[in-house]
This record gives structure tokens, C-alpha cells and sequence, in this order.
């Protein structure tokens, strides 16, 4: 009966952190995502492909799913107390902040600075972004 | 010669309503995610589309019913009233969420809130229905829908390969996400395989008086154009995963989807998504909004036809115009067109069985079919179908928590 407990217990452990490990795996592949869609406007726009409005309004949209993203992970609180989680959500804030100035440049027409920008986002588990 | 023309024109502006919010968002995201891997989806779900409209566009010739009042007929008010209201409710998200991108593709271009859209797209939707004829409705905008080809072009322009292509059309199991992957499938039929597409082509044929002489154009024309809009529908994944998915990214929004088109288009890539979602969108919100107007008026005995002037059919015109009041009221509350898009095709996934079913019934009765009944192969697939469309209704539900 203590043998049957034990290992219920530990089946039920290694399941919940299974199911982390793969909610922590689908934040960090929503914020690659994310950062990757921020280069490719940046990239669109300062090559002269897009129009700055759209690039306004598509980074404008993508800050928004960022944020949506950051408080997900925010929402759980497991989540934050698991190093991974806890970067994953600083990069999710730092991403925020890329995508404002980036926002910002686009405004000021300023190509080389999107570009510089946009160029050095990246989102890794185990690692801090720039 | 006029006979082959009308032909042409049925298969080609079949697009209009196929290619649309919803094939759009699904084959995007399938694309970005899984690359070609879930292009046989595609390829079952307008094969299953054909096949129905194929029946639905028989049963309305020869009975001269729609496919509504034929079930109506067949087993009476209170049956009617539970696919009825699942269908209403389906119809109305789905009209919500092509209201909203209609006004997404016009913030692309002008970058203001695609919530001060929706009013006039309404409007304008509102207009053409009230002024125009049924010929105006499915060919005038299945035409203009034709800019849905350039999902085509840009994965001709971005050479894909072909025998990657062909091999795509065999199912396979991913590596990664398996998940995900059964969900999207799922949600491609849901998208594809519309009830209002077999509702409206239904009432279509009634309302272009096509005769039992014509049975073979309605063959032609279901298998010929639900197959030229899976070819579209095809293009829209085939571009998303040359183009999205090396880049890693996940379709979330409209913004993002648009992506794929600046590889093969450069400077014309936002306005030619833009236009392509916005027409696709704008055919399909045309011919959902004119299909409750069918629906309510063919169940509930009303008058009713898109070729008589509307004052002489107030309930089905009140109809068409009430739901689009409707609709228009929800998209105003900003509901993100894309959520809601994969919601409803959800939806439909679960609302199939109540369509398929009763066809199942009505497509053997000869009082309906005279001497066209199914014959054993066609009940045998509408038998599958119906198990099928059960299975996935059931399990849609948790491959959306698990993988939506």
C-alpha cells in the first residue's frame, strides 16, 4: 500500500513537472516567435518594403501579444519561482522595451536604429537578452 | 459555348466565400508551425466540402427544396430547431469574425483601429445585399475574389518544391507538438467545411433555377470550384511555411500573417494581402449574412430571394439585416478577429454531425431524390463522414486545451 503510494506520488510529480517543463517550452517558443516578428518588420521596413504606418501598427500588435505573453507567464506563480520562468519573463519585459524604442525610431524614420535594435533580440531559456 | 462560359464562371468565382478568414488563419498557422506537413488537411477538407455541396446542390435541383426545407419536411420543426440554432450561432460568430477581417485588412493599409471599421464594412456589406441581385453576390464578388490567386503566385514566386509538395499529401505524424498539429487538422476541416458554404449553394442553385438537365454543371461545378479554392487555400500554406516558418514564427495575428508575403512581393506585399483578406473576408460576409436570411426564411416558411426586390420579402431581408446588426455590434467590442476566427471554427467542427446526419437521411429518400438517391459508395463516405464529424466534435474540445 506504501509502495503503491509512493510511486502514485511520484507519477503524479513527474507528470505536473512535465507539464511545466512544456508550458515553459510554449512561452519560450511564443516569445522567439515574437522577437523574430519584430526583426522581420523592422527588417521589411527599414528595407524600404513596407510603409511606416504598417510597421507602427504591427509592432503596436506585437507589443500587445508580448504583453499578453508576459502576463500568462506572470499569472502562475510556479511558474515565476522556476528560474527559467523567472527569465523568460524578464526577457518578455526586455523584448517590451526593444519593441517600444523600435516604435520609436520607426516614428523618427531612423532605419539604422530599428535595424540595430531589432538585430539583437533574442529570446534563449538559459540566458538574458543583449 | 454560353453553356461552357457559365461553366467556367461557376468553378472560378466558387473561390468567392472558400478563401477566407478562416482557411486563411488555419492554413497560415499550419504553414508557420508544421511547414507542408498538414497540406493533405487541406486537400480532405475540400474534398469533403465538394462532396456535400455536391448533394446539397442535387437534393435542392431535384426536390426543388433547399437543403433546410428539405430537412425541415423530412422530420418536422422541433429536430429542425436544434441544428437550426447551432447553425445561427455559428453563422453569426463566423460572420463576426470575416466583419473583422475585412477591417483588419483595411487597417493595414491605414493603420487606424480595425474596430472603426466595422460599422462600414457592415454598411457596405448591408448595401450590396439590399441592391443587388444573387448573380451579383456569388459571381461579381467570387470575380474580385480572384486576388486570393496571389497566395498562389507568391509560392510559385518563391519556388516551392514540388516534390515536397506531392509528398505533403500523405499524412504524416510530426516530430514535434503532435498536439498542436491534430488540432489544426481538425480546425482546417472546421474552417473548410462550413454548413453556411452548403446551406448557401443550396439556395444558389434554386435561386439560378438550375434544372435536373443540369445535374452534370452541378457536378462540375462543385467538384471544379470547392477544388480551384483548395489550391488557393493551399497557397496561402505553402507561402507561410517557405516564408514564416524558417523564421520562427507563430501566426497570432493578421500583422504577422501579412509577413509572408514581402519575400515575393516586396513593396506590394501589404497591399496585396491586405486586399486578398479583405475581399476573401468580404465575399464570405456577403454570402453568410444572405444564407440566415435563407436559412430562417426556408425553415420557417417565409418568402424569399436574393432576385426579387426586397421590400417584397421584409422577414428575409429583416433577417439578413438583423444578423449583420448583430455581428457588427459583437466585432465592435474589439474581439480579436483571429481568436474568434479559430473559436468558431471549432464550432463547427462540433455543429458537422447535425449537418451530415439529416443530408444522410434526406439523400435517400426519393421523395426527395426521385431515382438520384446516394448510391452505396456515396452513403458508405456520408456514413463516414458523420462518424467522423462525431469524433472530431468530441475530441476538439481537449486539442483545444491541449494544443489551441
Amino acid at each position: 500500500m506504501r509502495t503503491a503510494l509512493l510511486s502514485a506520488a511520484i507519477g503524479l510529480s513527474s507528470f505536473s513537472c512535465a507539464g511545466e517543463d512544456r508550458r515553459l517550452e510554449q512561452h519560450e517558443k511564443a516569445l522567439q516567435s515574437l522577437a523574430s516578428t519584430t526583426r522581420a518588420i523592422s527588417d521589411a521596413w527599414a528595407g524600404g518594403n513596407t510603409s511606416g504606418r504598417y510597421a507602427r501598427t504591427a509592432l503596436e500588435q506585437t507589443l500587445r501579444l508580448v504583453d499578453q505573453e508576459r502576463a500568462k507567464i506572470a499569472g502562475r506563480p510556479v511558474t515565476l519561482v522556476d528560474p527559467r520562468g523567472a527569465r523568460l519573463s524578464r526577457q518578455a519585459d526586455e523584448l517590451e522595451r526593444a519593441i517600444a524604442q523600435i516604435i520609436k525610431a520607426v516614428g523618427e524614420s531612423n532605419g539604422d536604429d530599428a535595424r540595430r535594435i531589432a538585430s539583437s533580440l533574442q529570446i534563449e531559456p538559459g540566458r538574458d537578452p543583449q | 459555348m454560353s453553356a461552357i462560359l457559365d461553366l467556367a464562371l461557376g468553378i472560378v468565382t466558387s473561390i468567392g466565400g472558400f478563401v477566407e478568414v478562416g482557411s486563411i488563419s488555419t492554413s497560415a498557422q499550419a504553414g508557420s508551425e508544421f511547414g507542408f506537413q498538414l497540406l493533405w488537411a487541406i486537400g480532405l477538407a475540400g474534398a469533403m466540402l465538394a462532396f456535400l455541396t455536391e448533394m446539397a446542390g442535387r437534393l435542392s435541383v431535384l426536390s426543388r427544396r433547399s437543403l433546410a426545407a428539405a430537412v425541415r419536411e423530412r422530420f418536422g420543426i422541433h429536430f429542425q430547431s436544434v441544428p437550426l440554432a447551432a447553425e445561427l450561432v455559428l453563422d453569426l460568430l463566423l460572420l463576426t469574425a470575416e466583419l473583422g477581417g475585412v477591417a483588419i485588412a483595411i487597417k493595414l493599409l491605414t493603420g487606424i483601429a480595425f474596430q472603426w471599421w466595422i460599422v462600414p464594412v457592415a454598411a457596405i456589406v448591408w448595401l450590396i445585399l439590399w441592391l443587388s441581385g444573387f448573380a451579383v453576390v456569388e459571381h461579381g464578388i467570387g470575380l474580385l475574389g480572384l486576388v486570393t490567386l496571389s497566395f498562389v503566385w507568391g509560392a510559385w514566386k518563391l519556388g516551392a518544391d514540388t516534390g515536397d509538395i506531392a509528398r505533403a499529401f500523405i499524412p504524416s505524424i510530426p516530430q514535434h507538438d503532435v498536439g498542436r498539429y491534430a488540432f489544426l487538422a481538425v480546425s482546417i476541416v472546421g474552417a473548410t467545411v462550413s454548413p453556411y458554404l452548403v446551406n448557401f449553394y443550396s439556395s444558389g442553385t434554386l435561386e439560378e433555377g438550375m434544372t435536373q438537365d443540369e445535374l452534370w454543371v452541378n457536378r462540375v461545378t462543385t467538384y471544379g470550384g470547392n477544388m480551384f479554392g483548395t489550391v488557393v487555400a493551399m497557397g496561402v500554406l505553402v507561402t507561410s511555411a517557405m516564408v514564416l516558418q524558417p523564421l520562427h514564427i507563430q501566426v497570432e495575428s493578421y500583422d504577422q500573417a501579412a509577413l509572408m508575403f514581402v519575400p515575393p512581393f516586396g513593396t506590394w506585399a501589404i497591399p496585396l494581402f491586405a486586399l486578398a483578406l479583405g475581399v476573401g473576408c468580404l465575399g464570405a460576409a456577403l454570402e453568410i449574412s444572405l444564407n440566415m436570411g435563407y436559412l430562417l426564411s426556408q425553415v420557417f416558411g417565409w418568402s424569399w430571394s436574393a432576385n426579387t426586390p426586397r421590400v417584397e420579402n421584409a422577414r428575409f431581408s429583416a433577417a439578413f439585416t438583423l444578423v449583420l446588426v448583430a455581428a457588427a455590434a459583437i466585432a465592435v467590442l474589439g474581439f480579436d478577429p483571429l481568436r474568434l476566427t479559430m473559436i468558431s471554427v471549432a464550432l463547427t467542427v462540433v455543429v458537422m454531425p447535425l449537418l451530415v446526419l439529416p443530408l444522410l437521411v434526406v439523400m435517400n429518400d426519393p421523395k426527395f431524390l426521385k431515382d438520384h438517391t446516394n448510391g452505396a459508395i456515396s452513403n458508405a463516405i456520408l456514413a463516414v463522414l458523420t462518424v467522423a464529424g462525431a469524433l472530431f466534435a468530441l475530441v476538439i474540445i481537449p486539442l483545444e486545451i491541449l494544443g489551441g
